[in-house]
Order: C-alpha cells, then structure tokens, then sequence
C-alpha cells in the first residue's frame, strides 16, 4: 500500500530494488491519481530518463525536460497499455518529447549548443580531450535521433526489441542504424584525436 | 563467411543480437580475420567509452515543480452509484438508449481511427526521412502500403471518385509519379510533385483526418484561403492538412504557409469548377 508516510528514499536503489510486480502496483496506483505513487515512480524512473535527455537537449534545458516528460507521462498513462515494460514506455516518451523540444528550437543552433557543453570554444586541435570529452563531443555531433538509439543501447543496455520499441521503428531499423551509428562514432572521435 | 558479410553483422553481434548460426559463423570468421578482429576490439573500445560518460543527476527541486503542476490540474473521479426512482425509469431507459445509439456510433469511429493508428509510427518515419532524402522517404512508405504506381486516369477508375490533383497543381509544380496506397481504412492516392527550386511536395486524399501521422509535432490551426487547416512543422517545411468536401488533403513538404494557401485555393477553386 502506498501512503503519504513514505519517505524520500534513495534513488538508485530504488532503481534497483522497484520489481516488475511492484512497478505495475504503482503504475497502476499513479492511473488512479495518487499523488505518492507518482512521486515514487518519479523518483525510481527520474535518474535514467534524466541521462538520457542531458545527452539530448544539454544540461541547459535538461531539468525543464525531464519535468515535461514526467507530466506528460503523468497525463497519459492510461495510453500505456502493459504490452511493453513501463520502463520501454517511459524512454519513447522521453525520446518523443526530446525530439520534440529539439524540432521546436533551431536544430543547427542546438546542436551547436549541445556542443559548447562540453566545449570551450577553442578549435578541436587546440584542445587536450580526455576519452569522456571525446564521447561527449562526438555523441554531441551525432544526429538526435541516432544519439538516443546509441544511448539506449550503450548507457542503458536496452536491448535490440526494446530499442525498436521505444523509438518505434523494426528491429532490423534498430541494427542498421547502430551499426551506422557506431561508424559515425568512430569517425568523428578519429576526427578528434582518437585512435582506435 | 566473407570480411564485407561480417562487417554487416559485427555491430549486431557484438550486442549479442545475431541468430545462433550467424553468430557462430561470425565467430569463427573474427577468430582468423586480424581485420575483422581489430574492428570488433574497436566496438568494446566504443563501449568502454560510453561507459566512462558522467551520470548526472538533476537537481531535488524538480518534483515539487512537477507536483505543483499535478496539484493545479484536476484529478481522476471515481464513479459513484445512483439509485433511480420508479416514475424515472422509462426517462432513463429512453436516455440509455439514445447513449448506446451514440457510443456505438462513436466505436465505429474510433474503430476507423484505430486502424490507421499503427500507421502513425511508419507516417512518422516518412516525415522524419523526408526533408533529408525525400526520395528515400518515399520508397520506405510505398513499400509499407504496398503502394503501386498509378495514372490519374486509371485512380480515376480505382477509387471512383475524382481525386483533386486530377486537374493537376499550380505552375511550377512537376508531377513525378502518383501511388495507390492500402492503408487500413481506405486505398490513399498520394501525388508527389517538383518544384522549380527542386524541392518535392506530396499530396496525400485519404477519407478519415489523420491527426496520428503528425504524432507530437508542433501543430496550428490556420484558416487558408477560408478553409479550416492545420499547419504541422516538419523541420524546415511543412506539412498541412484540410477537408475537402468529403475527403481531407494533406500536403507534405510546402515552404510556407502562403504556399499551403495556394494549394488549399487551387484544389478548392478545381473542386467547384
């Protein structure tokens, strides 16, 4: 039973220990409205949707995101018909709203701006990366929707069905594209000085 | 199995994707390729990399944000029973059959949307495919529905009724080809056309609104040319749709709304003559 008397518990174990049956109780009890279901489905499901919209928007717009994505989940949970994981559900409609929010801004600008978070400013030549400002720059050139694909596959170890799932497209989509995109990768961080 | 098979597969084998035979062959090959081996170590060393990525984490003051949100919209109400009175019970019985009369009205309907609902994910392909490589775009839906190409004439024939590109489009528009489309509630021509600057427009006839093929785009209601039409942002172009007498028109790939009132005038003024 869900009551107002939960506490803040830590979000990574609760990550952790939240099990598929325990997940559809509060699923169902955030349908019904309650407000401490929401708050714990938030805080179980808020960590890896923020990582993977930090990687989409940048750290700028990241927390107004995620607060989008969590009320548009909120308002159309009953679309959610169990057929697929909440967890699946979850990251198309992370993905959907990201893109959403990238297509409202100017694409070319944003991409721009996603690169000067991890930037700073000076030409690549001029820069001394280490391997994890490599990954962000190059993921940070990769195009969004190719990015997500990588994320939900390399970050989030979601698998080929999952993937085709929550970006609704075929599975063989999902293997085309991330072989693509993995040759992408590969380019661009050769382009910035890495060797493979 | 050869390097340029394995090098197709080594992404979904890495990920432990391939079918058990693929998988074996694939193995087998990279344990003597020193090519194929090197491009393998090359995924782990990508992997290794995003595994190196920050985990960042948002800040505690994003659920009272959200919360006040939730507070300040209405919330779910549960049912609740009613007793009738006797004199009542033909009034209700009168109410309750005007209401299944409308429901199953309404499930018809809704039963008409639904079939079009799975194709909100293949339309949404084609809209994001579209302003990169149009032509590609156009391939991928044609294969979905089982598109064939068509004359106006023969669609003419087909779907019984004069579609409104059969007077064709405005100068500067180039027909290219013209598909008879099956999707689920009714055969769609779709006319696609070039522009003098190169660019593509399709015109899609279809019987049902389709507000699902625009998925969460960004949308307004325009009036173009007096007639009712939603104007939905595809990337750098645009996509609109309207009613046409008892079909609704949706164009693809306008540069702008004084383009969309052109065709929404044009169609409309062909239609009356």
């Amino acid at each position: 039973m869900l009551t107002a008397s939960n506490s803040l518990m830590d979000v990574e174990w609760l990550e952790e220990t939240v099990n598929p049956e325990s997940m559809d109780d509060l699923v169902s009890a955030c349908r019904r409205g309650c407000r401490e279901a929401q708050r714990r489905l938030y805080e179980c499901s808020h960590g890896r949707v923020y990582r993977l919209i930090v990687r989409m928007v940048g750290r700028d717009d990241a927390e107004d995101l995620l607060q989008q994505v969590f009320l548009q989940v909120f308002r159309t949970l009953n679309q959610f018909g169990g057929q697929s994981r909440f967890e699946t559900w979850l990251y198309r409609v992370s993905i959907n709203e990201s893109l959403q929010f990238l297509r409202k801004k100017n694409r070319r600008r944003r991409w721009v701006t996603l690169e000067s978070d991890v930037m700073d400013g000076r030409p690549d030549q001029e820069r001394d990366f280490d391997s994890k400002e490599l990954m962000e720059h190059a993921l940070a050139r990769l195009e969004p929707s190719l990015r997500s694909l990588f994320l939900l596959r390399e970050v989030e170890k979601q698998s080929y069905a999952e993937i085709a799932e929550a970006m609704q497209i075929p599975e063989g989509t999902v293997a085309s594209r991330l072989r693509r995109t993995r040759q992408l990768l590969k380019q661009y961080l050769v382009e910035l000085g890495w060797e493979p | 199995m050869q390097c340029l098979e394995v090098v197709e597969l080594l992404s979904a084998y890495y990920d432990g994707e391939l079918p058990f035979d693929k998988s074996v062959a694939v193995r087998e090959h990279v344990a003597v390729c020193s090519d194929c081996s090197a491009e393998l170590e090359t995924l782990h060393r990508l992997s290794d990399l995003a595994m190196k990525l920050d985990q960042p984490s948002p800040s505690r003051n994003v659920w009272p944000r959200i919360a006040a949100q939730l507070n300040s919209s209405p919330s779910p109400i549960a049912p609740t029973a009613v007793t009738v009175q006797r004199p009542f019970r033909k009034t209700l019985l009168a109410v309750v059959a005007l209401l299944l009369v409308g429901l199953s009205w309404i499930a018809y309907t809704q039963l008409l949307v639904r079939n079009h609902q799975h194709l909100a994910v293949n339309f949404g392909h084609f809209l994001d495919t579209f302003e990169q490589s149009p032509n590609e775009a156009q391939q991928e839906l044609v294969k979905h529905y089982s598109g064939q190409p068509i004359e106006i004439p023969a669609a003419i024939r087909e779907l019984k009724y004069r579609p409104v590109v059969a007077d064709g489009l405005p100068d500067g528009y180039e027909p290219t080809q013209a598909y008879l489309l099956k999707m689920p509630c009714c055969r769609c021509l779709e006319a696609c056309y070039q522009r003098k600057d190169g660019g593509m427009v399709c015109v899609f006839e279809h019987e049902i609104d389709q507000p699902v093929w625009f998925g969460d785009r960004l949308a307004s209601s325009k009036v173009c040319s007096g007639k009712p039409t939603r104007v939905v942002e595809v990337d750098s172009c645009l996509a609109a749709t309207w009613q046409q007498q008892r079909h609704h028109i949706t164009v693809i790939g306008a540069k702008d709304v004084d383009e969309v009132t052109l065709l929404v005038a044009h169609f409309d003024r062909h239609r009356r003559l």
